[in-house]
């Protein structure tokens, strides 16, 4: 039995002391009769070493970079640097309050200008907004932006397209923006070819294409060959290209969404540039766009002003994403990696993350079946459906590699490669440490063939099968006191 | 190079097995025409003790006001934060994590998340809560959207004084989502114009009416339970924006009949941080949870030794259900939750109740020795507050000349409110939290009467 | 006495005493696994044939339900809500979805006999 730390609550062994009161004689309760409260709110009672030792216990149940390799695809999982989280906490940016004047705030606004211009310059674009909390809050950025300068041209241009590849959260996106969603197939390469978005385009209408949404590379690890083609088609017929900045890792200092043509891009601070990921957040999605969309960003951005900087709200500004300037200590551990790294830092890291996805790529080719196999960029897909006709399953290889101590892949996803498993390792992660995990895998498949039913023991583990049938079924979704 | 530990050597014997002679050969499959030509025009890397010297040199023109000379609220409030939650906050098992898909190695995380929702449901009277909103903010977005969703009516109706960056969010993500969004008005007393509601509620297509409690003016709109009976009654949702400690003192949002409550998670535990990472804390009834976006955990019995925690009803969400979600939220804001949860637990039942209990009173007592002070006044005198409270001063000029020179006595002064509500030029909301005494109070009223003075 | 028609999306529809049922197919409960939640429409609620009425839920995807005819929907099984698991159990039994009035029975003709959907789905698997 699980004990939550309301089942450690003892009443009388918490006391919590605040300043002296102001010695107030309150006239009448503060709070009107109908709304008062009576009683305290019922929060648990535990004193601080127990809630240390609950808190400490539970992060040890807990994988993270810091525990060991974490190959999960699309994420970019690598390691966090100590000196980003020591930076942000300092009371200069942890302790500014969003209400200062600008005046008192110059250092968090050089900040976040000198991130605006570092990132416009990684991504071809002209300028940036740090608003965005995450990746989808981005896209949903962009979308709302595509909305607004097509509303301004008078244009409806109602069809977003999204290939099948893609990530849930790219149609999403599009649909909270108002568009309808078009999925385009995929070729046979993996790819997105021209041809097909032609005859796509065309089926819906040229004239009601608002744009399409792509990774590049996209989530095979492929680099799109026709990317080029793709733009500049789209912007014949009047349509924009919003670059999904999942993958950027791939291609720091090599190539720049700018340069292939797309409008609009957004990062993921917490992949790209080494964030941590909290556990789920909190992450950063900042946009970037061509000159086309500058007038549309969301305020408030950061511009040069008079003996310092300042805030300002673009003329046809889509309004406001989000409180304040975004997920602020987020962009402070940003610019402190990227400032670590500096230009040649990027193109290493670029390089590695590369060079190790196809290295294990190269190791596992001849186990597993690799359903695009080609040269890949900073993560690639493997399919087991070979093992699955001896009875394993992707999922049953992740538990697997959960139980002998490596993070799993991402499993299932992209949804066109069936029993997928998508491996991005990162430029963080050593040779050794690639090889151990391509000699598990290795081993996994002579096992898997030799012993199916053997090979799905996991004496390691100690949480697994867990019931989440039972668990969507009759969701129980809360602790709640006995006497409610 | 920092943080790639690859060696020379590991490189070339990788690159032998791909065929490959140079590092660069790697990129040939990006074709010529998009790839970059030359460097990005970027500064070189620093050595991290440069690093940190840098950031410092930065850092230094920030100006760092005293906890408890920070007045300026406005949705962000400086209360303490003990130093066993940093502490705990940092393992870097739990901030180097993913989101826990694989529960088999993810348990750490889930069952805080399940206690964060816990939590929330406790202090919101709810009985779902999601894993976690951006911000106060996107989370009342995000109920909006699920109040039209689930009513399938058109219209919105926003307070007068609901903060008004909410307001804006709201406004901007509706570009796509193509609600109506109505203003109740208010009187001169701040009392909101019931006529208007009405009026408003009688067309029936009413989603939702959405309060802030306390307000952003910092007091409780007059007859809350009044104002929820009338949107029940036409069939509309209420919408709950919370101030999380109020429900120290004050009966939960659910007491109150409110169907779905926000809140921003801010003062449980997290710094101002230059407005974020904050937290925006979203939950529902249960009849709702379907609607519900985001991350949920739920608790399950396992086939061993013990019971575990799972992400449940995922079916909602947007890595499954794509342009049909119920929203389009993936990363959100877990370590912040993480935080808020451990907050709860060290500060408990006593602690929050005494925060709630001396934030109320030394508003109060602040706003006493303020009404006594000739050349300003409160903008809403007749109104219960929490916190936080609107003055005016009776000469509007004098607001920029005193907030400079409170600011350079170490003072952060109030939000200033003329930008956002024109009729209280020359006001400023100001906040106290559990961080003033007596003594701070009375040096605050000193300066400001030697500033207006002056 | 029962007759079951069925449509390529997996839908049967079923004269059952003279009340036409729509639910999943045997084997369209199979392959989406355990089955947590569905959601049906109201009462009174109308359909064009091809539309999409519902849908279901398992712990890792979600499917559309279309109806196989134009119709009107008279009745929905409200014990699927708590256990949606009949689905599983008995999906062309106590596991149907809505019952329902149809404008134009001349449409189950478009429709596949249960031989006919049988052999379509061998043919796929």
């Amino acid at each position: 039995m699980a004990r939550l730390i309301f089942d450690k609550s003892r009443p009388g062994s918490r006391r919590y002391d605040v300043a002296d009161f102001t010695g107030l004689e309150p006239e009448s309760p503060f709070v009107p009769d109908d709304i008062r409260r009576a009683e305290p709110l019922p929060l648990p009672e535990v004193a601080e070493v127990d809630v240390v030792r609950h808190y400490v216990k539970l992060s040890q149940e807990n994988f993270g970079v810091d525990v060991g390799f974490y190959p999960l695809g699309s994420c970019t999982m690598k390691y966090n640097p100590k000196a980003n989280e020591e930076i942000a906490s300092l009371p200069a940016w942890a302790q500014l309050h969003p209400e200062q004047p600008v005046e008192t705030a110059q250092g968090a606004l050089a900040l976040m200008h000198e991130l605006q211009e570092s990132l416009a310059e990684i991504s071809g674009m002209h300028a940036v907004s740090l608003q965005p909390a995450a990746g989808a809050h981005g896209e949903l950025t962009g979308m709302l932006m595509f909305r607004a300068c097509f509303n301004d041209a008078g244009e409806e241009r109602k069809v977003m397209i999204v290939p099948d590849s893609s990530h849930g959260t790219n149609p999403a996106s599009a649909a909270i923006a108002g568009f309808k969603v078009a999925h385009l197939k995929s070729d046979e390469r993996g790819m997105v070819s021209a041809k097909a978005l032609k005859a796509l385009c065309e089926k819906h209408g040229e004239e009601n294409i608002g744009g399409i949404m792509m990774t590049n590379p996209n989530t095979l690890g492929v680099f799109e060959q026709e990317v080029k083609e793709v733009a500049e088609y789209l912007h014949e017929i009047g349509a924009l290209l919003y670059y999904d900045g999942a993958n950027l890792n791939a291609s720091l200092g090599y190539v720049r969404p700018g340069d292939m043509g797309f409008d609009l891009v957004h990062f993921n601070l917490h992949k790209t540039f080494s964030t941590p990921h909290g556990g789920g957040g909190p992450g950063s999605g900042p946009v970037g766009v061509r000159e086309k969309l500058m007038p549309y960003l969301p305020h408030p951005l950061v511009t040069r002003a008079e003996g310092g900087f300042a805030f300002y709200r673009p003329e046809k500004s889509i309004g406001r994403m989000k409180l304040y300037f975004g997920n602020f200590l987020v962009l402070v551990k940003a610019m402190v990696y990227l400032r670590a790294l500096g230009v040649e830092g990027l193109k290493r890291v670029a390089e590695n993350a590369v060079l190790n996805a196809n290295y294990i790529q190269e190791r596992l080719k001849d186990a597993y079946d690799i359903p695009f196999y080609q040269r890949c960029m900073h993560e690639f897909v493997l399919s087991a459906t070979r093992q699955k006709k001896l009875g394993v399953r992707a999922l049953d290889i992740a538990k697997k590699l959960l139980n002998d101590g490596f993070h799993a892949p991402t499993i299932y996803f992209p949804l066109i490669v069936s029993e997928a498993m998508m491996i991005e390792p990162t430029e963080t992660e050593s040779r050794q440490t690639l090889d151990a995990f391509c000699d598990a895998m290795l081993r996994y498949a002579r096992e898997i063939e030799e012993d199916a039913e053997k090979f799905k023991e996991l004496p390691n583990l100690r949480i697994q099968h867990l019931d989440e049938v039972a668990a969507a079924r009759n969701p129980v979704v809360r602790w709640a006191p006995e006497k409610l | 190079m920092p943080y790639i530990p690859n060696t020379d050597a590991d490189r070339s014997e990788m690159l032998k097995l791909l065929g490959l002679k140079r590092i660069d050969d790697i990129f040939d499959v990006i074709p010529g025409h998009v790839r970059l030509d030359g460097d990005l025009k970027l500064p070189e890397g620093l050595p991290e003790s440069e690093l940190i010297e840098y950031f410092d040199f930065l850092g230094a023109a920030n100006q760092i006001f005293p906890a408890h000379r920070i007045l300026a609220g406005g949705g962000v409030y400086a209360h303490f934060i003990p130093p066993v939650v940093k502490e705990l906050v940092h393992r870097s098992e739990m901030y180097s994590s993913y989101t826990p898909y694989q529960p088999e190695v993810s348990q750490g995380m889930l069952q805080a998340i399940f206690e964060y929702q816990s939590f929330v449901c406790m202090l919101t009277g709810m009985e779902a809560s999601n894993a976690s909103s951006y911000d106060g903010g996107t989370a009342l977005m995000d109920a909006v959207l699920m109040a039209g969703n689930i009513t399938s009516k058109p219209r919105i109706l926003l307070p007068r004084f609901l903060n008004p960056q909410y307001r804006e969010i709201v406004e901007t993500s509706n570009l796509g989502m193509q609600l109506k969004l109505e203003t109740i008005p208010a009187d001169s007393n701040g009392i909101l114009d019931s006529v208007a509601l009405d009026g408003e509620l009688a067309s029936g297509e009413v989603a939702a009416l959405v309060l802030q409690v306390p307000n952003y003016l910092g007091f409780y709109e007059d007859g809350i339970c009044e104002l929820v009976d009338m949107a029940h009654k036409a069939e509309a949702l209420v919408i709950m924006a919370v101030y999380p400690f109020v429900v120290g003192v004050m009966r939960t949002p659910g007491e109150l009949g409110a169907d779905i409550v926000v809140a921003e998670g801010q003062p449980l535990g997290l710094p101002s941080a230059y407005g974020g990472p904050h937290l925006g804390c979203l939950a529902t009834k249960m009849e709702h949870i379907r609607q519900l976006p985001g991350r949920i955990v739920g608790r399950t019995g396992a086939a061993f030794d013990r019971e575990g925690f799972v992400m449940t009803l995922q079916a909602r969400e947007q890595h499954i259900r794509r342009e049909r979600a119920s929203s389009n939220i993936c990363t959100n804001q877990a370590l912040a939750a993480l935080q808020a949860t451990v907050y709860l637990s060290i500060v408990g039942k006593d602690g929050f109740h005494k925060i709630a209990r001396k934030c109320e009173e030394n508003a109060h007592y602040a706003a006493k020795q303020l009404e006594a002070v000739e050349g300003l006044h409160l903008a809403y005198p007749e109104r219960a507050f929490f916190n936080e409270f609107a003055v005016v001063f009776d000469d509007p000029e004098k607001l920029n000349p005193v907030r400079r020179m409170l600011l350079a006595r170490d003072w952060l002064p109030g939000v200033p409110l003329e930008e956002s509500f024109p009729e209280l030029a020359g006001g400023m909301l100001l906040a106290f939290t559990e961080l003033q005494n007596r003594d701070t109070i009375d040096e605050f009223v000193g300066d400001l009467k030697e500033a207006l003075n002056g | 006495m029962a007759t079951y028609w069925f449509q390529k999306t997996h839908e049967y529809i079923a004269e059952i005493d003279g009340e036409y049922r729509v639910g999943i197919s045997e084997f369209a409960a199979q392959e989406l696994g355990d089955i947590t939640f569905v959601e049906l429409p109201e009462v009174g609620a109308t359909f064009t044939r091809g539309d999409s009425f519902g849908t279901v839920e398992s712990v890792k995807a979600v499917s559309d339900v279309y109806a196989p005819a134009d119709l009107e929907v008279t009745a929905v099984n409200e014990e699927l809500a708590d256990e949606p698991e009949k689905v599983n159990a008995d999906p062309q039994g106590d596991g149907w979805f809505i019952k329902a009035k149809l404008s134009d029975a001349s449409q189950l003709d478009d429709l596949m006999s249960k031989a006919d959907y049988d052999a379509m789905n061998k043919e796929a698997g």
